[in-house]
């Protein structure tokens, strides 16, 4: 794709994305109503959910491409997954800030150690984190960018076990399941999901065409 | 095998002569308990069981993450690194050296460390002893399998000592949280159900970790 074309592309989704933006934004802070149990407090699990389906979407396509990267040591492999990884971290550190509000309003407590969602969510942050000290931390080459892609493959791994024996070991504050009873609440978790999602795919292919090396 | 016995008695006999790592990692461990102790003591005694099953990890975390930092770093200042991998052998035997040769440190500091601790915090180890020594093992050879997989990763590094802990705690948490948790299950109630499922967990814990370092460790080691 040449880049007017592939400008074009991205003004015009980056155009879409921002108005699903706002009627998700709409729907969410006008529409729907308080909920009867936490209150205004709902507002932020339309962003909270969405950013945490993301962060392992993200987490996903990182490990996909590293796997990809580790088997047939093609660049664009690899720049696809740091690009995920920065975009999973965005998501996550989202996230997990919305969440710790919403914990805090609604349980009056801002974290629970306990918590097999929240211990995951904060280890995955970390893992997050550490691709990138790690990346930056070897010098540059094909080595870094094998190392790279071998830590987050064994980070991918962790991820599912740390989920899988926190419930054998916490007690989970966190609802196993969110369900709303109000057609607007349903309607502006759809539509943030639908948004945000939007918004991580086009940061996503933002990064990956913005780190393309020069020819 | 061969090539595994090999590497592993080099490594043993030339800690056995230098002395470079056991030591230290005593220390730090040894280390690490006393000031864990000076601010845990005000705690009281009602959770210095749990406490001191906690501290006994960290430590011997932490001594693990010296030693496998030492043992690729020892390879590369000597420049005996390139001669390994490119020894007629699989990548994954020098993993497995390497790893069983942290192991054993970790096991002989361990074996130091956890009865100081439990003296220093005034507990007794309860339970089944083969369990207990089961979930010791199984716990170990999960730090060893991190440690050893993270410190390759590193290796080439600027700052190995400080990554290492960064990308290594992460991964090694979750381990961590079930092997205290499965030895304060086994002094508090034996061999329970709950028990029983932690044990499976830790062993799933060994089993991933074997196969993904095993799997990623010729990439990593590449040239």
């Amino acid at each position: 794709m040449n880049g007017r074309k592939y400008r074009l592309i991205m003004l015009v989704a980056l155009i879409v994305t921002i108005a699903l933006l706002a009627v998700a934004a709409y729907w969410s802070l006008h529409r729907s109503p308080p909920a009867e149990d936490y209150g205004q407090a709902v507002r932020l699990l339309y962003i909270h959910i969405p950013s945490a389906m993301n962060t392992f979407v993200g987490f996903l396509v990182a490990a996909i491409a590293s796997a990809v990267y580790l088997a047939r040591r093609n660049e664009p492999a690899d720049r696809l997954a740091r690009s995920a990884v920065l975009t999973a971290l965005v998501m996550a550190t989202i996230m997990l800030v919305t969440g710790m509000i919403f914990a805090r309003i609604a349980w009056s407590q801002w974290w629970d150690f306990r918590s097999p969602k929240l211990m995951t969510s904060l280890l995955m942050w970390l893992l997050l984190v550490g691709y990138f000290l790690l990346r930056n931390g070897l010098p540059q080459g094909n080595r870094r960018r094998r190392v790279a892609a071998a830590y987050c493959l064994l980070a991918s791994v962790v991820v599912p076990l740390v989920y899988f024996s926190n419930r054998i070991i916490g007690t989970d504050i966190h609802q196993r399941s969110t369900t709303f009873d109000h057609a607007d609440m349903t309607m502006a978790l759809r539509l943030s999901m639908l948004a945000i999602s939007a918004a991580h795919a086009w940061l996503l292919v933002f990064l990956y065409r913005l780190r393309r090396p020069r020819q | 095998m061969r090539a595994f016995a090999a590497i592993f008695i080099k490594d043993i006999l030339i800690e056995m002569r230098l002395r470079q790592v056991a030591p230290t990692m005593l220390v730090l461990a040894v280390v690490l308990v006393a000031v864990f102790g000076f601010f845990l003591e005000p705690a009281g005694r009602e959770q210095a069981g749990q406490l001191s099953l906690a501290v006994i990890w960290l430590a011997v975390t932490f001594a693990a993450l010296l030693a496998a930092e030492r043992a690729f770093a020892a390879e590369r200042e000597s420049r005996t690194l390139s001669a390994l991998l490119a020894a007629p052998m699989a990548p994954a035997v020098l993993l497995i050296a390497k790893c069983a040769f942290v192991l054993l440190l970790l096991i002989a500091v361990q074996a130091l460390v956890a009865p100081l601790t439990l003296v220093f915090f005034r507990q007794t180890l309860a339970g089944p002893p083969h369990w207990l020594l089961l979930a010791a093992l199984l716990g170990d050879v999960a730090l060893a399998l991190v440690a050893t997989a993270s410190a390759a990763m590193v290796a080439e590094a600027r700052t190995r000592g400080p990554l290492l802990s960064v990308i290594a705690l992460p991964l090694l948490v979750p381990v961590l949280l079930v092997v205290t948790q499965l030895f304060a299950e086994l002094g508090a109630y034996g061999f329970s159900p709950r028990a029983a499922a932690l044990t499976g967990v830790l062993a799933m814990f060994d089993v991933a970790f074997f196969a993904a370092a095993a799997l990623l460790f010729p990439h990593i080691m590449e040239p």
